[in-house]
């Protein structure tokens, strides 16, 4: 089933198109990746589908719906979850409490109830969901550390938990693995497939060629703003367009 | 002809703002930062030469280079050595920066203001004053002067950037520092230049300025300030648009004397619009003007405000932290009375410090503008207070102030930083001058304290005990805004806006309810600071005064601790009632500030790792972590491959 999908989008700056007529799907229950050489547009198309950046053309589609002119906390509201390149994490919030705004923001809250210091009606509902989150991505040794005290990778295992909260349908991942050692490239590699086993939509921005080889189902693959290939790792692998634009001049 | 000769006149002013928007523009661009102290270096300046040439009765010509050509560039250097330089070393954030003009600023006015008193000084003229006649329109001969000035400097500059070697570097290091310092430019002597530069154009300013008005620490350095309008007209980049600018508002300014409105009313309103010219063109420019960039980022990043550590403080301590608070804010209720009229300050002005902590340590928001909500809080209680009892007139005062702090919440959804810092510094100045200055909102005010369930409290211990609930309920919301969901959700936008905006945070409506409530809790503060005084005092209430130095001092007791807030409170009074001069706290305040980088968090965070419980030891020397089965599978394999 489609969950994330751009059609036809356009992204232009001055008289650069970063993105040009570039059509991408996210099937529900599978990993996505987005490959391509530095330049290429993917962190653009990226953030077009995140909402933090506008399309000049084309549409954005979640489950069916057009999402294209919605701010990226609509979107966020609407089921899309996402982790940064640039790390963003609440630096001086526990790895707990971080995890709980996410788990918390899935319901909007009284602002007023808050000033009046009532607890919140979802409040046992909320740390259930982060405790589920913390066992699921080991992160019960860090979890009453300042988040902006751990290495790169507990960071980013820290934004994933934070998306996680949310329970999105769709998941964006920009470079999830920069940082990260092969242990820990091996372990989100594991926790991918099984988010993806439950039917969730994982789509990744990604450099690490072997991550993407030995975890996405799809392939897009992409060079001066235009989609080269997609298809199956191998297909694309094989593609000779894709081997000239990117695998042949960046050995993996 | 009429036009004409007024548009001379215009051109005197208009000038001397050019002057100085010169040199803000010199430092920004040499330096990356924006020098709010500069209304400072003017102030200062202008003091040293009345002082030599009005008061010594130094001849011209030694008093004149004295002050301007070495005096002011010395202060520029002084600065950039003392404080700046070490900043820029550690590549301290923008927001830092800010905060340390903040404190030299600080520090300088309350130098002046402890050395030379508030009183109004008149100030030698620099220049001849003759009346020349010019193409048959009568000119003063300063206005030429200032004009000449105004034209060399550019020409000077533009030769400077263009044809020297020195210019050079100093447009290399405006591109790229770093890329600068690889190719052999000394950035530190380009900084140092552009201080020395930029403080000098601020003398020269202030020294022009001061005759035309009266000499005071705070009259002097607020028009200097309101000088910012310029650079941020000319978008803090190009000095010919920021000269030109400043010669039109001169000029502008100048032309509204033509207008004559028949209703009263309109012509006073239109004679404020007129004096206040500059304040209203940066607000203006500040809401008007789309997608302003800074220089070397963005000081929007206010965690640095905050402590870092979260280090959890043993149950005793903060017992112990409770009691001492409750013992001195219940000691003044034994004081003798003179003392005690002093004490009342404290409550009032600890709610109004603790609403500037909700807005900056709690959400990252920076306020340069607090003196307005304070400031309209009491001005509304004074004036419903005449028509309805007291206490709903002071709840009416806190909805009212909350009012206008959600229109101007408004703005702070897309402005973060500097330009957040000016915009609440120009609404500040606006309110201050169309309200706070105009007899007509403050004249004829009669302030009571009000009286509960038929119990007077007139009476000065009564009325303490009265601000002091007032203090306790305003710190339960404040403890709200920490703690639980709403805090989590402030600190999450505070140390991350896109982290906040990618869990689906709505920003916009988080920043307008905490504008809203801060400026209902400063409110509630500038009613209760009216009541305790008895009088509604606008210079109570005036930018630099007020503002400034509190946000300052907020900052310097700990940003995110509202316990700071109170505390800096308690001291700030005290060393005003110590020392019998009021301004006398503005100097600790503003020599903490210049310290803030050796102590982050402000002195809260100093008494907080007092009284934390000693760091548990590191991971790797207790037990190493269970591993789950797929950490245990993902270990095997890299042991199986290493060992293959």
């Amino acid at each position: 089933m489609t969950a994330l999908q751009a059609r036809d989008v356009v992204r232009r700056f001055g008289g650069l198109t970063a993105v040009d007529e570039v059509d991408l799907t996210a099937e529900a229950g599978q990993i996505t990746a987005l490959i391509g050489p530095n330049g290429a547009g993917k962190s653009t198309l990226f953030a077009c589908l995140a909402g933090t950046e506008t399309v000049d053309a084309g549409r954005v589609l979640l489950d069916g719906d057009d999402v294209t002119r919605l701010s990226p906390e609509a979107r966020a509201q609407r089921g899309i979850g996402r982790t940064f390149q640039r790390l963003a994490v609440f630096a001086t919030l526990t790895v707990a409490d971080n995890l709980l705004v996410g788990a918390e923001s899935r319901r909007t809250g009284s602002l007023a109830r808050g000033l009046l210091g009532l607890p919140s009606a979802s409040a046992r509902h909320d740390r259930d969901r982060v405790e589920e989150v913390i066992a699921l991505l080991d992160l019960e040794g860090v979890r009453d550390q300042s988040a902006g005290t751990l290495s790169t990778g507990g960071q980013r295992m820290v934004e994933l938990g934070r998306a996680l909260c949310r329970d999105p349908r769709v998941l964006l991942l920009d470079e999830p693995a920069s940082g990260l050692d092969t242990e820990e490239t091996d372990r989100l590699q594991v926790v991918l497939r099984g988010l993806a086993a439950d039917g969730m939509a994982v789509l990744l921005v990604e450099h690490d060629i072997s991550l993407v080889l030995g975890a996405a189902d799809v392939v897009y693959a992409m060079a001066a703003g235009r989609m080269l290939a997609h298809g199956t790792p191998e297909q694309v692998r094989s593609d000779p367009t894709v081997r000239s634009a990117y695998l042949d001049r960046e050995p993996a | 002809m009429l036009a004409l000769q007024l548009a001379a006149a215009g051109l005197a002013f208009g000038s001397i703002a050019a002057l100085s928007g010169i040199g803000l523009l010199i430092t920004y661009r040499a330096t990356g930062v924006f020098n709010l102290a500069h209304g400072g270096f003017a102030m200062l300046v202008a003091y040293l030469y009345w002082q030599t040439a009005g008061v010594w009765h130094w001849p011209v010509w030694v008093a004149a280079p004295l002050c301007l050509a070495i005096a002011g560039p010395l202060l520029g250097v002084a600065a950039y050595v003392a404080v700046f330089r070490p900043l820029q070393r550690r590549a301290a954030a923008p927001a830092e920066s800010l905060v340390a003009t903040l404190g030299v600023f600080v520090l300088l006015v309350g130098v002046a203001a402890v050395l030379w008193g508030l009183q109004g000084r008149r100030a030698p003229s620099l220049l001849p004053t003759r009346r020349l006649v010019i193409a048959g329109a009568g000119v003063r001969s300063d206005a030429v002067v200032d004009l000449a000035a105004v034209a060399v400097t550019l020409a000077v500059l533009w030769w400077v950037t263009t044809r020297t070697q020195i210019g050079i570097r100093v447009r290399a290091v405006v591109a790229d520092r770093r890329l600068a310092e690889l190719s052999r430019v000394d950035a530190d002597r380009v900084a140092a230049l552009g201080w020395a530069a930029g403080a000098g154009f601020a003398g020269l300013t202030g020294v022009l300025l001061a005759p035309q008005l009266s000499l005071t620490p705070y009259g002097l350095t607020l028009v200097v300030l309101e000088t910012f309008a310029i650079p941020v007209v000319a978008r803090l980049s190009s000095l010919p648009v920021a000269v030109g600018a400043a010669l039109l508002i001169g000029i502008g300014q100048s032309e509204l004397a033509q207008v004559h409105l028949h209703s009263t009313d309109w012509a006073s309103a239109l004679q404020s619009v007129q004096s206040n010219a500059l304040a209203l063109v940066l607000l203006a420019a500040l809401l008007v003007l789309p997608r302003l960039h800074e220089l070397g980022g963005d000081a929007g990043s206010a965690t640095t405000f905050a402590s870092r550590r979260i280090r959890a403080r043993t149950p005793t301590w903060r017992w112990l932290e409770r009691a001492l608070a409750a013992v001195l804010l219940l000691s003044p209720l034994l004081y003798p009375s003179e003392v005690l009229r002093d004490a009342q300050r404290v409550p009032a002005l600890a709610l109004v410090f603790v609403s500037i902590v909700v807005l900056t340590g709690y959400g990252g928001q920076v306020s340069l503008g607090h003196g307005a909500y304070a400031g309209l809080g009491a001005l509304f209680f004074a004036r419903l207070s005449g028509s309805i009892s007291e206490v709903p007139a002071l709840l009416c005062a806190m909805v009212a102030a909350g009012l206008v702090g959600l229109m101007t919440g408004y703005p702070a959804i897309r402005r973060r930083g500097l330009f957040l810092a000016l915009t609440t510094f120009a609404v500040g100045v606006t309110v201050s001058r169309f309200v706070f200055q105009e007899p007509a909102f403050t004249s004829g005010l009669q302030v009571h304290r009000p009286a509960v369930l038929g119990m007077s409290l007139a009476g000065d211990r009564a009325f303490y005990a009265f601000e002091l609930v007032c203090l306790l309920a305003g710190l339960l919301v404040v403890r709200n805004l920490r703690s639980g969901r709403l805090g989590r959700a402030l600190v999450a936008m505070r140390d991350s806006e896109d982290g906040a905006r990618a869990v689906g945070i709505n920003l916009r409506a988080l920043k307008v309810f905490l504008f809203t409530v801060s400026a209902a809790l400063a409110g509630l503060g500038g009613g209760l600071l009216a009541q305790a005084t008895l009088a509604f005092d606008p210079n109570d209430f005036d930018p630099v005064a007020s503002s400034l130095f509190w946000f300052t001092a907020v900052v310097v007791f700990g940003a995110d601790s509202a316990a700071g807030g109170v505390a800096a409170a308690g001291l700030v009074v005290a060393v005003g009632a110590l020392s019998g001069t009021a301004e006398a706290a503005l100097v600790p305040v503003g020599v903490l500030a210049l310290l803030l980088g050796r102590m982050p968090g402000g002195l809260a965070g100093v008494v907080r790792g007092l009284g934390a419980r000693p760091p548990r030891p590191a991971v790797p020397s207790a037990a190493p972590p269970a591993l789950s089965a797929t950490g245990r599978a993902a270990r095997n394999r890299i042991t199986a491959r290493a060992g293959a």
